[in-house]
């Protein structure tokens, strides 16, 4: 029946929806609730799927959406611990400074989500920009932007010593501070 | 092909001409080189992710929706659940 091809449909979408959903937030715990989240939504709202599109796609879409909602509920709940996240951010750069993939992930967790979404899906996940501008709800210039500036910020991110990283970006991080914090 | 390639290396360039260059590739944006690794980092990254065994609770929920539609359709008529 539809149900136990949905189902095979939705098991197989699972690594890379957790692996995108880990991307996103940076924490295993807090994505896998994501994920969850997402599943029990696509299946209650099955019905609003086309068959024949894109099931990944579909549910890549559910889950950044659940995933900027809680943000703005969390966010209001976590300005005040910003300096601290950015202190530990920098002390944990420095212990691991020979290790580049950690530096790596530092700075792509420093990113803006919508930059680190927007690199993740076309750079990683194997979307096109239109693709991506559809699940992210812009346009493809939007898109093609934020891929640019991501690339670009890595880049100095990686380049710069990973010490800088935390002070460089200390002003603007207001928004970042929490998917930064958890890539640590 | 790749004789004529090496030859132009911007290493190889005077320093003034090494310069230039680098600020137009600042402007515009990557080097390839950079651009390259960046793809390749963040494919690992990903892959690495994807490759995670996953927690079984997924596929225990997808069971459990499963089931409970399926007592939902067998209960209509009953008026159960």
């Amino acid at each position: 029946m539809t149900t136990s091809i949905a189902r095979d449909e939705l098991i197989a979408a699972i690594p890379s929806l957790r692996a995108f959903a880990i991307s996103l937030c940076g924490r295993t715990d807090q994505a896998d609730d994501l994920v969850q989240d997402t599943l029990v939504k696509a299946w209650g709202n099955f019905g609003s799927y086309t068959p024949g599109t894109n099931l990944r796609a579909w549910l890549f879409t559910i889950l950044r959406n659940s995933f900027y909602s809680q943000l703005r509920k969390r966010r209001r709940e976590v300005e005040d611990v910003d300096g601290v996240h950015a202190g530990a951010l920098s002390v944990e750069a420095s212990q691991s400074e020979h290790i580049r993939m950690r530096e790596f992930r530092s700075a792509l967790g420093l990113l803006p989500e919508d930059q680190r979404e927007a690199l993740i899906l076309v750079g990683a996940a194997g979307y096109s920009y239109e693709e991506t501008a559809e699940i992210c709800g812009c346009a493809v210039g939007t898109i093609k932007s934020r891929v640019n500036r991501a690339r670009r910020k890595l880049a100095s991110l990686l380049d710069e010593e990973v010490e800088d990283v935390a002070t460089v970006e200390r002003a603007p991080l207001q928004l970042e501070s929490l998917a930064a914090a958890a890539f640590r | 092909m790749s004789d004529a390639t090496n030859r132009a290396k911007p290493t190889q360039l005077p320093a003034r001409e090494r310069q230039a260059t680098e600020q137009g590739r600042r402007e515009k944006g990557l080097s390839e080189e950079a651009a390259r690794r960046i793809g390749d980092e963040l494919k690992v990254f990903y892959d690495g992710l994807v490759q995670e065994p996953l927690p079984d609770r997924f596929v225990q929920l997808l069971q459990q929706l499963e089931q409970r539609e399926k007592a939902d359709k067998s209960g209509n008529s009953g008026g159960g659940e």
